[in-house]
């Protein structure tokens, strides 16, 4: 879908990425991680021609997008970028409907796709006369991915959408990113520097230091080979992390249920994360889960398998 | 908010057609009545005074307006830097050099009259509008202009949609700058023989009569204090930028 080949690019002196040679899959999402100032958001820009690389090509489609006009690719392309970036003289349905604008679309389909993202992301409707300076930080940042999403681009860069946003919000919104892809299948091309949201969102993972690319990987394969290069980026329980990406629902088909089970179970669809950590306070390596009125025993030596029986689905 | 200008207006509206419209019992108050010295000259009469010093800003600064918007938006559009700077640099330098010596130089060239004080004014309202306009453009927060770059809007599109709309405090004020400048400058036009509320002013200095140099100088005053109030209008925040 999109392929970078032998892409340079540098600020004056200052190379920002060397040899970028990498493919990112149609219809998935491809998380780039990475440290602070190794390039990630330069990457994605090098996508929609906000900035041009120095050496190297950037195919879409097997299109060189030297040869796409400017303005269309950017209007197929949906960016969410760093910081937010909303024009501040227009409301927040106004700032939404900007692509759809320029795409031309009638004013009813507008209004209606506004008002459907704005329920997607949870802003209340209230908010649409809204100007950006009274929104806070998250309320503008879904704002922001809204505005992105509008035009209902095939391809979508997202710098860091949920930066600013409280552990809550955050989880909810990266599960209604999942949802939202589960049907839509777009091709999502996502940077973020924290290893918990890389790994939930990842259908591909490319971890970015010092101006290039270390490896490009599905998150299981990334956490169990290269445990050593993960370290550096955090600390030691991206393990713990991988299983957040997985509910009981996504593997019970790979379980034989019980016959009769009576007793205490887990009955909310909750991730393996969290199963551990109920092992952990239960202080058992076992437990029942329920899951569409069928008992499942659910053991904790099995669960590394079972997301690596998911993955290589 | 709007009704504070509104009631500025009005008053200096009023004051303006009493001054105007009362020419003569003004005169009449002050030299007959009120025994001040007057010494007869044949003139036209205020309010022809006033039309054409008002015709002679209002065209000198939309000229100017005209031509700082194209020469902006060419540099602008065209990302000719260099240009920019060039520009900036004489727009700056030009402030320095005295509106009276561009009239003064341009008689021998062009003759007296109209033409002079319409040139030098149209350049001394290019200097104030070039300049804010080109910062009120430049100030723009860079991160906007990319994501507005990033929705796919052509350069005429981000003019219109974001850059204008976010510059135009500043380029409001360029604007008022300049026809404040052209109001007061309009009046040393009557120095090299254009009609305009300087003559009064003129006259009154050479033959040190008071009345004349107030009927000169109080519509002017006015006149600046109405044009910075109406203008003013357009300047204020918008509710887009109010906490
Ligand atoms: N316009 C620019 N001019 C000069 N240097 C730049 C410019 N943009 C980025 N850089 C430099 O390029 C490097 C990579 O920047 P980039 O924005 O891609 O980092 P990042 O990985 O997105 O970091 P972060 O996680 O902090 O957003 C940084 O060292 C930055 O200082
Ligand atoms: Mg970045």
């Amino acid at each position: 879908m999109i392929h970078f080949k032998n892409v340079s690019k540098a600020y004056g002196d200052h190379q920002v990425l060397k040899d970028i040679d990498v493919s990112i899959n149609k219809g998935e999402i491809t998380v780039i991680l990475g440290p602070s100032g190794c390039g990630k958001s330069t990457l994605l820009k090098l996508i929609n021609k906000t900035i041009l690389p120095d050496e190297g090509d950037i195919y879409l489609n097997k299109q060189n997008i030297r040869d796409i006009q400017d303005t269309t690719l950017k209007r197929s392309i949906g960016y969410a970028i760093q910081g937010v970036g909303l024009f501040p003289h227009m409301s927040v349905k106004e700032n939404i409907s900007t692509v759809p604008k320029l795409l031309k679309w009638d004013k009813r389909t507008i209004d209606n796709r506004v008002q459907a993202l704005m329920e997607m992301m949870e802003l209340p409707e209230t908010f649409s006369k809204k100007y950006p300076i009274h929104l806070s930080g998250g309320e503008a940042q879904r704002v922001g991915v809204a505005r992105a999403l509008a035009g209902n681009p095939e391809i979508l860069l997202m710098d860091e959408p949920f930066g600013a946003l409280d552990p809550i919000t955050r989880g909810k919104l990266q599960r209604k990113l999942l949802n939202i892809q589960k049907k839509l299948h777009k091709t999502i091309v996502f940077v973020t520097h924290d290893v918990s949201e890389a790994l939930l969102l990842a259908d591909e993972l490319i971890l970015m230091k010092d101006q290039s690319i270390l490896k490009k990987d599905h998150p299981y394969k990334i956490v169990t080979e290269a445990k050593a290069l993960l370290k550096t980026f955090t600390g030691g329980s991206f393990a713990f992390e991988l299983l957040e990406k997985f509910r009981i629902s996504d593997i019970v088909d790979q379980l034989t249920g019980l016959q009769d089970f009576d007793g205490y179970c887990l009955h909310e669809d909750i991730s393996l994360k969290e199963v551990v950590s109920e092992m952990i306070l239960q202080g058992k390596s076992q437990l029942t889960v329920r899951n569409n009125h069928q008992y499942y025993r659910l053991d904790f030596y099995s669960l590394m398998d079972l997301a690596k029986r998911k993955h290589y689905e | 908010m709007s009704k504070r200008y509104l009631i500025r207006e009005f008053i200096l509206v009023l004051s303006l057609v009493v001054l105007l419209g009362f020419e003569k019992q003004i005169d009449r108050l002050m030299y007959d009545i009120m025994g001040f010295q007057r010494n007869p000259v044949q003139w036209t009469s205020l309010t022809d005074l006033m039309l054409n010093h008002m015709k002679l800003v209002l065209l000198s600064t939309l000229c100017a307006l005209l031509i700082t918007v194209s020469v902006v938006l060419l540099v602008h559009l065209m990302k000719l830097n260099a240009l920019e700077e060039l520009f900036g640099n004489l727009a700056g330098l030009g402030t320095t050099f005295p509106s009276v010596a561009v009239m003064a130089l341009l008689v021998p060239i062009i003759g007296y009259g109209f033409v002079p004080v319409f040139l030098a004014l149209s350049l001394y309202s290019f200097l104030p509008m070039y300049i804010s306009m080109v910062s009120g453009l430049k100030a723009i927060d860079q991160s906007i202009i990319e994501s507005a770059k990033g929705t796919g809007m052509s350069s005429f599109q981000l003019l219109y949609k974001i850059e204008l709309p976010l510059a135009k405090r500043m380029i409001v004020s360029g604007i008022k700058t300049a026809v404040i400048i052209n109001i007061s400058s309009a009046t040393i036009g009557s120095i090299v023989g254009s009609n305009t509320l300087g003559l009064p002013i003129v006259i009154g200095i050479r033959t040190t009569d008071m009345v004349m140099i107030l009927k000169g100088a109080l519509p002017v005053a006015l006149l600046a204090f109405l044009a910075e109030s109406i203008l003013s209008r357009f300047e204020g925040v918008a509710s887009w930028q109010k906490h």
